[in-house]
């Protein structure tokens, strides 16, 4: 009797989770494009993670030379050509998203707790001093553009990945402290806060429990679509040599070296950049489709 | 019987700043200005008034969503004139609020259970190993299935969510419950199956309502007295069957010849017809004197000067008007 | 028959179309109004009512599938009418009131500004109005603000839809509705985001000014007390379809739908003698309503041919209709 008890509200619980992710799953399927969007974003993750597996020629990602094999243009044994070191281009583009998604996830992984803490802190208490001194704070990093920002603290610290990775995570942290602060100035007036104040809920509550699960959607959907940007920010600091170091392969230095040997050898410059876009385009598209599913409105 | 709630001069003005930077206040909204009154243990008053009247400021005051300008707000002879957060958490426990619209009140992105833990958890209501039983006798109160646990307020029909909300207060057991246009955002179908809950629950909890609402029939049915409100002042405050037997001011006259009714028993109520004209003026630009002297068909030029004092005309039958001034009881 | 009604809704059937499949809102709808006639059309929330409406002026969203039925206006069929005659019902024939007349006057211009356009629209309609000067089209402004008994009518003209207030407002959208000719005014819960007594100062504008210009007038309502005020017969909705009609006085002293009933104990009364039980239960789920009666689930007097066959509206008194099995007997 007792555990019959115990089990069945876990059971509803799941059939009502799997009802909101059926519903969710129709708003998202809905636009053709988003799941374009998604099964794209499915290859480039599974690419990254497989990469020794699926890379015609894993050594090639290293410090690796073979001047026989050099320059050659795209054929069915380098799908993409080689570089001038030999080095096969889409092996190396194929180890070199592992960089950029890992450049992503850190960036957000560490941007979004900042920002949406100092956002839901501010506008919580909008009006106040506390909400002043951290919002102006905010106001100063995104009054400097944030590939100059990037570009300046990369430049300070050592040229790494995660070196470049703390450097966006300068400039993007603003961002999500805008989004959730007015998020948050506005659900903290709604009724449903007012009636947990009424009750006696602390402030912690408030903030975490009531205001903070309204503006997931929103943070979510930020997330989702920000991806793409900050691998194009990651590409450009590599791109200027402020990135991951050679020989491990990066997009933004794969371009910038091939680019110059433009325009005789145009592969080892253009599939990286085309890869770039294809990763920016489908991170977008899926951003989108995030979108669309946590949008409030109704299917 | 004892007063559980006592409101002397409460005044809840709202300044208007001239501009972003100066935060000069030029002037206020006088949404509440002046109002008193009482409410005896295990009754329901009626605050009625339309929209602009400052009920719904009122009720927000007594509950300490705002704090008040001026005035004392006696609960259980303690005074409480300060919001939520400064009162001590055993008079929270006992005050109480159901807002007009469940569909705001409650938290879209929390399910029922979640939702109804909230007042038992802060106050330590139950202990965790029995707050789901607790929550099934919540539920069962306000007859909804007890399977409606882990169900989001969007899931659910209007008046199921206002039942929730009404579950929600009861979680604590408070002694006085505001309610804040309870019914006004429901059909009517609908509003007779809350409203026929809520008597029950008052009666089998003994509980005090302060019942914030527009509709005068329904106050007719539900308040055992009745005060109105306009522009921030009570103007008229009699027992519910007194207040329509003998409604003494003009506004009141003119509210209750206003209301739309279903049968000819009802419009013999309706005696006393005034047209209505006019509309509530804003509350900032209050006119000097009595408040209502814009509309009012019987005004005098005394109106426009002074601003009249309530006045207890019978016993218990209050009146705020220059025609009743001199029949003080 | 139909040549004596201005507008006559024959059997209307319309689902929308949802993820989930098709919501059958309205089952088999039939309305009439004749010239002149106050009709009102109660029913609550989710029953129909704004669908039927938007059907007549043929503004269904796209979702919407109209399954059978004709609208009928002036007997042409609005639901298959060519563009132009369309631009003819609403410019000239049928004219709409709103809810919220804060959303239905557009924000950024003067009332001055959307009264003439509307003028012009409705002039354009004219073959021998087409030169058309400004100062009669301010004249003509100004004459239906007054109609609207507002007060200072050249300032309202010069004002924008925030500087009134939501009485004003309500009133600026009825002058517009009729400044010009019409000949059907719809008007859409006009009242229920106003106070009682600006309610009744625009029920009363209304009644008037209809009653004045001796147009038709549709008011959909959800209180009953309001459409007994304005209305001269009236139509009970629940769930899609029509269940009572009759005039106003006998619906109300004698009314028969056992959903009729159980609304009319719901309404609170001034004479205080407590408030009916409520209808327990819901709407029924528009995705698989019930074959037959769509009330049986909530009906007390449910029977088993209820389960089975929807009843048709039958006239079992002289000008009341009910659709219910209970007054099978007394069909005439």
């Amino acid at each position: 009797m007792e555990v019959r008890k115990m089990k069945m509200p876990k059971a509803m619980d799941f059939s009502q989770k799997w009802d909101n992710f059926k519903r969710l799953s129709h708003k998202f399927s809905r636009s053709r494009i988003s799941l374009v969007g998604l099964f794209s974003v499915v290859i480039i993750i599974t690419l990254a993670i497989f990469a020794p597996l699926i890379a015609p020629y894993p050594e090639h990602a290293g410090a690796f030379v073979d001047y026989a094999h050099a320059s050659i243009p795209p054929c069915r044994e380098h799908l993409f050509g080689t570089d001038i070191m030999g080095r096969d281009v889409l092996s190396r583009t194929i180890f070199a998203l592992r960089g950029a998604l890992l450049m992503a996830i850190g960036v957000i992984g560490i941007v979004t707790p900042i920002g949406v803490i100092v956002g839901l802190v501010a506008g919580y208490n909008s009006g106040s001093l506390v909400d002043t001194i951290l919002m102006r704070i905010s106001d100063v990093f995104l009054a400097l553009p944030s590939l100059v920002l990037a570009l300046a603290v990369a430049a300070v610290l050592r040229p790494t990945l995660f070196n470049a990775m703390l450097a966006v995570c300068v400039s993007w942290w603003p961002w999500y402290a805008r989004l959730t602060y007015g998020l948050a100035s506005s659900i903290r007036n709604e009724t449903f806060v007012q009636a947990a104040q009424v009750i006696g809920a602390s402030h912690f509550h408030i903030i975490f429990k009531e205001v903070l699960p309204n503006c997931l959607s929103s943070i979510f959907t930020k997330m989702a679509l920000d991806v793409g940007w900050v691998i194009l920010i990651g590409a450009s600091l590599s791109f200027v040599g402020l990135g991951e170091q050679p020989p491990t392969p990066a997009l933004g230095t794969m371009v910038a070296d091939g680019a110059r040997y433009l325009p005789e050898l145009w592969w080892v410059c253009v599939f990286p950049a085309l890869v770039i876009v294809w990763m920016i385009l489908s991170f977008n598209l899926f951003g989108d489709g995030v979108r669309d599913a946590l949008s409030p409105e109704e299917a | 019987m004892s007063e559980i709630l006592t409101v002397k001069g409460l005044k809840k003005y709202f300044p208007i700043v001239s501009s972003t930077f100066s935060r000069r206040q030029v002037n206020y909204i006088k949404a509440v200005d002046n109002v008193s009154f009482f409410l005896n243990e295990g009754e329901i008053l009626g605050l009625v008034g339309e929209s602009g009247s400052g009920k719904s400021t009122t009720a927000y005051v007594i509950v300490g969503i705002y704090s008040p300008t001026a005035g004392d707000i006696l609960f259980k002879g303690r005074n409480i004139n300060v919001v939520a957060t400064k009162r001590p958490l055993e008079v929270k426990k006992e005050v109480a609020i159901v807002f007009q619209d469940p569909g705001t009140s409650l938290n879209p992105q929390h399910n029922i259970r979640e939702i109804l833990s909230v007042p038992l958890k802060v106050h330590k209501v139950v202990s965790k190993k029995h707050l789901n039983s607790k929550i099934e006798e919540l539920l069962d109160i306000v007859e909804l299935p007890k399977n409606y646990m882990y169900k989001q307020p969007r899931a659910i029909g209007g008046g199921e969510r206002q039942m929730v909300a009404i579950a929600r207060a009861l979680a604590t057991n408070p002694s006085l419950i505001v309610l804040d246009e309870p019914t006004s955002a429901l059909d009517v179908s609908v509003q007779a199956k809350i409203i026929n809950k809520l008597l029950d629950i008052q009666k089998e909890f003994q509980l005090s309502y302060l019942f914030i609402t527009h509709d005068l029939s329904l106050m007719r049915n539900v308040a055992t007295r009745i005060a109105i409100m306009y522009l921030g002042k009570i103007n008229e405050l009699a027992p519910a069957a007194e207040f329509f037997q003998n409604p003494l001011h003009p506004y009141t006259q003119m509210l209750i010849s206003s209301v739309p009714v279903v049968s000819k028993a009802e419009e013999s109520i309706k005696k006393k017809k005034i047209i209505s004209a006019g509309e509530i003026p804003s509350s900032v630009n209050i006119p000097p004197g009595c408040g209502f002297n814009t509309r009012c068909p019987f005004k005098k030029d005394l109106c426009f000067e002074v601003d009249p004092e309530m006045v207890e005309v019978m016993p218990g039958h209050y009146v705020r008007c220059h025609l009743y001034q001199g029949m003080r009881c | 028959m139909s040549e004596i009604n201005l507008l006559h809704i024959e059997n209307l059937s319309v689902s929308y179309r949802i993820y989930r499949g098709l919501l059958k809102v309205l089952d088999g709808v039939s309305l009439e109004v004749r010239p002149g006639e106050k009709v009102a059309l109660v029913g609550e929330t989710g029953c129909g009512k704004t669908t039927t409406v938007k059907s007549i002026l043929n503004i269904l969203p796209r979702q919407a599938i109209i399954h059978r039925g004709k609208v009928f206006f002036k007997g042409k069929d609005v639901l298959r009418a060519s563009d132009s005659d369309l631009n003819y019902l609403r410019r000239r024939g049928v004219s709409m009131i709103f809810q919220d007349p804060t959303a239905s006057l557009f924000p950024i211009f003067t009332v001055g500004d959307q009264i003439s356009t509307v003028i012009r629209a409705a002039l354009s309609e004219d073959a021998n109005n087409t030169q058309l000067k400004e100062s009669s089209l301010f004249e003509t402004a100004l004459k239906a603000l007054r109609a609207a008994s507002l007060p200072d009518p050249e300032r309202i003209l010069r004002s924008y839809p925030f500087q009134l207030s939501g009485g004003m407002r309500q009133r600026v959208c009825i002058a517009m509705a009729l400044a010009t000719p019409r000949e059907l005014l719809i008007a859409d819960e006009p009242t229920t985001n106003l106070d009682v007594t600006i309610q009744d100062q625009v029920l009363r504008l209304i009644s008037n000014m209809v009653a004045e210009k001796n147009i038709s007038l549709i008011l959909i309502t959800h209180s009953l007390g309001v459409a007994r005020e304005i209305a001269d017969r009236i139509y009970i909705m629940y769930a899609g379809s029509i269940i009572e009609m009759s005039q106003t006085d006998d619906l109300f002293e004698n009314p028969l739908h056992p959903y009729s009933r159980a609304l009319l104990n719901c309404v609170p009364k001034l004479t205080g003698e407590g408030i009916g039980q409520g209808v327990p239960g819901h709407l029924p789920d528009y995705l698989n309503p019930p074959l037959g009666c769509r009330f049986e689930p909530r009906c007390p007097k449910s029977m088993p041919i209820c389960k089975k066959i929807k009843p048709s509206l039958k006239e079992v008194a002289k000008g009341h209709f009910v659709s219910c099995f209970l007054y099978d007997s007394l069909g005439g």
